[in-house]
């Protein structure tokens, strides 16, 4: 199961397995469900030291070494 | 005005995080300056002195928006293959008021500014640690088009 880093703490997400697709969305709901708050921003995978952030509905399959984590949102001018 | 308490605590955790030796600040809590800042991969330097300029009314809600980074820093671009000019990032400051120095001033001392602004009321904590992190994932993606990836999760019901 996928991996995310709260607040300091390294999560095991129950709902998101290796090996299937998920999307951006189906990630930050599912981080929300188990950790019981609204995870505000964007998820993204951090893979081989390289981050990859995902649209709402933008799939990835994750594997072991994966792990997640989310970006508030800021603005660019 | 500042909350300089604030900002007095809050410089502990950069210094905490890099060592004295790489964190300056003034003492008006007007700027912080982090040497040999590691950047993402995909750039085509290891690292870049950044320096963050503290909002008027930081400690009261301001979040923070302005940067300047080392001159001449490229990114790789995904869609190319080549090293290319980063977006958002301009020579001179570009805006009509400035708070610390000037824009010649900044451009004769080689910096850049990198227009990357936090969102106030972004359910994040304001924090000159947080923002470092926003500046390193724009870095580590910074031809993605933020825009349209953050609205990708505004559901319309």
């Amino acid at each position: 199961m996928a991996e995310i880093v709260k607040d300091g703490y390294i999560l095991e997400i129950e709902d998101i397995p290796y090996g299937q697709p998920v999307t951006g969305r189906e990630i930050q709901e599912r981080v929300s469900r188990q950790t019981g708050e609204a995870v505000p921003g964007v998820p993204y995978v951090q893979r081989d030291g390289r981050l990859r952030h995902l649209r709402a509905e933008e799939p990835i399959i994750l594997r072991p070494g994966d792990r997640l984590g989310f970006t508030a949102p800021f603005e660019t001018a | 005005m500042r909350d300089m308490r604030r900002f007095r605590a809050e410089i502990e955790l950069p210094v905490q995080r890099f060592g004295e030796a790489r964190v300056y600040w003034d003492q008006q809590g007007r700027w912080v300056l982090i040497k040999d800042w590691l950047l993402p991969p995909g750039l085509n330097r290891e690292t870049s002195h950044v320096v963050i300029l503290i909002s008027e009314h930081y400690g009261y809600g301001a979040p923070l928006g302005d940067c300047f980074i080392d001159p001449e820093l490229k990114a790789l671009n995904p869609a190319t293959g080549r090293y290319e000019e980063i977006p958002h990032y301009f020579i001179r400051y570009p805006y009509v008021e400035m708070k610390v120095g000037s824009p010649e001033k900044w451009f004769k001392a080689r910096w850049r500014y990198l227009c990357l602004h936090q969102q106030a009321g972004a359910d994040m904590a304001i924090n000159i640690l947080n923002y470092l992190h926003q500046l390193y994932k724009f870095l580590a993606e910074p031809f993605r088009d933020w825009g349209s990836t953050f609205a990708s999760y505004h559901r319309t019901q």
